[in-house]
């Protein structure tokens, strides 16, 4: 084929003011592996069979005949009164093989999507593609680029889910701790100058990895001006930001945050949104935004993996899109949001009732989780895992969950006002004080 | 809290099996399968077992279902049976779900892998995103570069593309009639053993094989030759990857069994999926096998896709239900014959058609035909560039065939599906063989076509329905990659202008490699060429601009 040219290098001239510094080989970021991934010939030819006129006879794709599925309607009844019915050939994209990135009518909403919320410089080098939840993209990126022993650079404390996601490569965490706005810039710079400082041949770090919205388990809501700043550091250290997401609505405030995203002129960031803070959980639907051939490269990995996201799940999602139109979504998130603050609201007040010295806590600024520091107790573990559920009769998790070394001592505690009842939140707490206290007595014994 | 041992279950490297050796399946991971661990909420998670009455929890992240746009969801089946999804139902639908499945829908699964399979052990069971996925990750876990890992020849092709990264060294053994061939299954080992000079860390263990309805040459490999090879896995202490999405195509008098049914020293990873049986888009598949791994794949899971999407594992799990073991049967007997008619009819129309041009099997499972032309070395060209044009569509063979050094894979296969085209469109086809066609443009072609009238277009995969709101289509020959445009922004008319016309064509999709810049293109209107145009830029992945060259 005439004119290939490496696949991590980006195509196409966009004429439009550029930094020098915009990134346009991403080949140092990824790993062997990755470069030695294709395209699915298969999938390509799926491909080809959507876009090919009819008068082409396709005897390629093993796509199973639509007589064979045993469906014939599903109806989703919806809390405003209105629904959606999947029937005919509706119903035949929710059933059959689709594209590996996902649904084109929903692709393009979700382009529409990016564009409104973020604005992304040079949006024209970027693509968006749909994940089996937000979890699945970052998942990949992440073996997209690690390799075995690799640093990289994550807060403390961080979501524990990313954390399993990188240990199987024995990685090197690079950790700065949060405080109430998240990532601190010049701490950051202090962690990055140590990990140098240790030896002349390290490797460097490639990936910095952050929940700025509603960080999970923090609940800090990272402000622009810091973002900025450590967008710079991303900058000077040629790293690439994975910027993930999944509570990018479930702040608090008036507006919503501008995201690293918005600020990308490098092309250094990739973006993971999900719908299961919105829609639902159970639908595994997320999707990624990221410089091409990175994007690409996912791709290629889930062609040859999962093949695309429940096409049920990017059916409804774009008919409840379709429906609610943009006006009628952000309504529908101010709902959410509403939602939370107000449970957010009635657990502060409990844990101020009940816990009052015991602990000390940051009021978070969104998400689902409260975040405590147990004074007087160096280590809580046991103190939640057997004491907690089995004596008190209450359940938290143990911060260790959150620490890229789990083996140090940790006196925090995460505690989700997500589910719970009001009735039970008082309980709860009344019991967490207690617990507390013979803790505190059974540390100052010893 | 991981200088505490975690539980005894998070360790279960080794294993006793039925004849009283154990088994350390860690020797056949590759570093990051050997680090795998379950993630740490996962572990505390299994560690709240049994939790007294009245404990308040504030321990998951999972989301109150209140704030989810549903209130009920209800589902008709086409042989009338229908269900409804609410309450307790419904928030399963919605809500975040165990990575291994929801228990239900599992128990569900397991009890038919049992049923159909009779492992001689307790084989563990979960659901994974698609079949596929289940490959997948089990060689994510086990390959590493150089060790060798044993295929078929041909073989299914996203295989290869899943092996592909890790640069394995593939040794291929040859399929007859019957499937491959216990003899050459050996002499690779033997071939293996002797390349690896008697290194165990090189030497792979792996072999990969599709046993019913092979893809793509469709022989299903029978019992007493499934034992033979089951022994030999045995003495050279192989793990078996059985991947068998086609179990129920079996179009043969008598029903072909599965290499678990055979598993005596649990040395089977069985893979399969609903995919071909009921709905492709849910992804729900199956994973069976022995502990230590199955486990490695559902901690793989957890941290990547989570679960399985709860509302189609709910669908599924009603539908199953309703139906019970008869009405699965059904479904299963019904769609064997659906495939058996399609796959004889196009072998009449082979047979009136291709004779003398063409040599295959018949396959015996599957949905697919493996066709070799006689007398032509390379169809490649005649199936890329010659075929679209004269209507008709297969996969050429090479991707089917490993990379391997010294002699060349054939080129002159190539694989017919009969799943999913029209049945008239299956004579059509085949009567129209691409053999004699002569392209004489050397430019990639598009050609324009005017539209009197709007119209609604549904593609050959009937998933899309396009309103055209403008007057001009565009297809892309040649090259069959982009679709007709729904969004034309400037005049066509352009095109019989001198002045540098440039046309915005909005598209589905524009693999990168499709277009270059500054590339020639020759643009087809009404029976007439003009080659003096040429693509501009790429805006995304949806829009390219075209403009004359002068």
């Amino acid at each position: 084929m005439s004119g290939m040219r490496n696949m991590w290098q980006l195509s196409g001239q966009i004429l439009r003011k550029q930094k020098p510094s915009v990134i346009t080989d991403y080949s140092y970021f990824v790993n062997d592996l990755a470069k030695g991934r294709k395209p699915s010939p298969l999938r390509e030819l799926m491909r080809m069979l959507a876009s090919a006129s009819s008068n082409v006879i396709f005897l390629a794709e093993g796509l199973p005949h639509s007589d064979t599925h045993p469906f014939n309607e599903a109806r989703f009844d919806l809390k405003d009164g209105t629904s959606i019915t999947l029937s005919g050939k509706l119903l035949t994209s929710a059933l059959q093989y689709g594209p590996t990135e996902g649904h084109p009518d929903l692709l393009q909403k979700l382009r529409q999507f990016q564009e409104r919320f973020h604005n992304p410089p040079g949006f024209d080098d970027r693509d968006v593609i749909a994940t089996v939840g937000g979890q699945d993209g970052l998942c990949k990126t992440i073996e997209l680029c690690m390799d075995f022993g690799d640093p990289v650079i994550v807060p403390s404390p961080t979501y524990s889910g990313v954390l399993a996601m990188m240990r199987p490569y024995r990685p090197k965490f690079v950790t700065a701790a949060e405080d109430k706005y998240g990532f601190c810039p010049y701490k950051l710079r202090e962690a990055i100058n140590k990990y140098w400082s240790h030896g002349n041949s390290v490797k460097a770090p490639k990936l910095l990895y952050l929940n700025p919205t509603a960080s999970n388990p923090s609940g800090t809501v990272m402000p622009i001006e810091r973002k900025k700043e450590i967008y710079e550091i991303a900058c000077e250290n040629n790293l690439l930001i994975l910027e993930d997401d999944p509570y990018y609505f479930l702040h608090f405030d008036n507006s919503e945050p501008q995201s690293f995203l918005s600020l990308d002129e490098e092309g250094r960031v990739v973006r993971f949104d999900s719908f299961s803070k919105v829609f639902s959980s159970g639908l595994r639907l997320g999707f990624m935004t990221g410089p091409r051939p990175l994007v690409q490269a996912i791709e290629y990995h889930m062609q040859a993996s999962v093949l695309h996201t429940s096409s049920l799940s990017q059916i409804i999602a774009l008919q409840l899109l379709n429906q609610l139109g943009w006006d009628g979504f952000i309504k529908y998130m101010k709902k959410i949001r509403q939602f939370y603050m107000e449970r957010r609201n009635h657990m502060s007040e409990v844990a101020s009732k009940h816990l009052q010295d015991r602990a000390e806590w940051t009021v978070p600024d969104g998400g689902m989780f409260l975040w405590i520091k147990v004074k007087g107790v160096l280590d809580v573990y046991e103190m939640v895992m057997s004491r907690g559920v089995h004596t008190k009769g209450v359940m938290f998790v143990p911060g260790h969950a959150f620490m890229p070394d789990p083996t140090k001592p940790c006196p925090y505690i995460r505690a989700s006002y997500s589910l719970a009842s009001y009735e039970d939140m008082d309980k709860g707490f009344a019991r967490l004080a207690e617990l507390i206290d013979e803790e505190q007595h059974h540390q100052a014994q010893r | 809290m991981f200088h505490r041992s975690p539980p005894q279950r998070f360790h279960s490297e080794k294993m006793e099996n039925s004849t009283g050796y154990s088994m350390d399946y860690s020797k056949y991971m590759n570093e990051v399968g050997k680090s795998r661990h379950p993630a740490v909420l996962r572990v505390m998670e299994s560690m709240y077992i049994g939790i007294p009455e009245g404990c308040v929890e504030f321990a998951a992240g999972k989301v109150d279902p209140e704030i989810f746009p549903f209130e009920s969801i209800s589902v008709k089946l086409k042989d009338g049976n229908s269900f409804c999804l609410e309450g307790n139902d419904l928030m399963n639908a919605v809500q975040y779900q165990n990575s291994a499945g929801y228990p239900p829908l599992r128990k569900q699964l397991k009890e038919m892998v049992r049923h159909f399979h009779k492992p001689p052990y307790d084989a563990e069971t979960i659901l994974i995103s698609g079949h596929q996925d289940g490959v997948c990750k089990t060689l994510e876990m086990m390959l590493e570069k150089g060790k060798s890992v044993f295929v078929a020849d041909p073989t299914y092709a996203s295989g290869i593309e899943m092996m592909r990264p890790y640069q394995p060294a593939y040794y291929t053994i040859r399929e007859d009639a019957d499937g491959i061939i216990p003899e050459l299954l050996i002499e690779a080992l033997e071939r293996s053993k002797k390349d690896c000079g008697g290194d165990p860390k090189k030497m792979g263990n792996l072999l990969y094989i599709v046993p019913n309805g092979s893809n793509p040459s469709g022989t299903v490999i029978p019992t007493k030759r499934k034992k033979e090879i089951y022994k030999i896995a045995c003495d050279y202490d192989l793990l078996i990857l059985e991947d068998d999405p086609y179990f129920f195509h079996n179009y043969q008098e008598e029903d072909s069994i599965s290499f678990l049914s055979l598993d005596t020293e649990r040395r089977v990873i069985r893979i399969e999926g609903l995919s071909k049986l009921m709905t492709p888009g849910f992804r729900i598949g199956m994973a069976t096998g022995p502990l230590p791994i199955i486990e490695k794949m559902e901690w793989h899971m957890q941290v990547s896709v989570g679960h399985l999407s709860s509302i189609s594992m709910m669908v599924i799990h009603k539908t199953l239900e309703k139906w019970g073991l008869e009405g699965f049967n059904k479904q299963v007997a019904y769609v064997r014959e659906v495939y058996r008619k399609r796959r004889d009819l196009a072998l009449a129309s082979a047979e009136k058609y291709l004779k003398g041009l063409v040599k295959y099997n018949i396959p015996r499972a599957g949905m697919f035909i493996w066709m070799e032309v006689i007398g032509v070395e390379d169809i490649l060209d005649m199936v890329l560039k010659r075929a679209a044009p004269k209507g008709v569509m297969v996969v050429p063979g090479l991707t089917f065939f490993v990379p391997r050094e010294g002699q060349d894979p054939p080129k002159n296969c190539f694989r017919l599906s009969y799943s999913y085209v029209k049945m008239e469109d299956i004579d059509r086809s085949h009567s129209s063989p691409p053999l004699d066609i002569d392209i004489q443009e050397p430019m990639r072609m598009i050609k324009v076509s005017k539209c009197d009238y709007p119209r609604s277009i549904a593609s050959a995969s009937e998933s899309r329905h396009y309103e055209y709101r403008n007057r001009y289509i565009v297809d892309f020959c040649n090259d069959a990659i982009l679709s007709s445009s729904d969004h034309l922004f400037s005049p066509f008319d352009d095109l019989s202008c001198k002045s540098k016309g440039k046309l915005v064509i909005a598209l589905d999709n524009v693999p990168s490699e499709a277009r270059v810049d500054g590339e020639k293109l020759s643009v087809h209107r009404d029976g007439k060429s003009q080659r003096d145009w040429q693509f501009c830029k790429q805006r995304h992945r949806h829009e390219v601009t075209i403009g004359r060259t002068q």
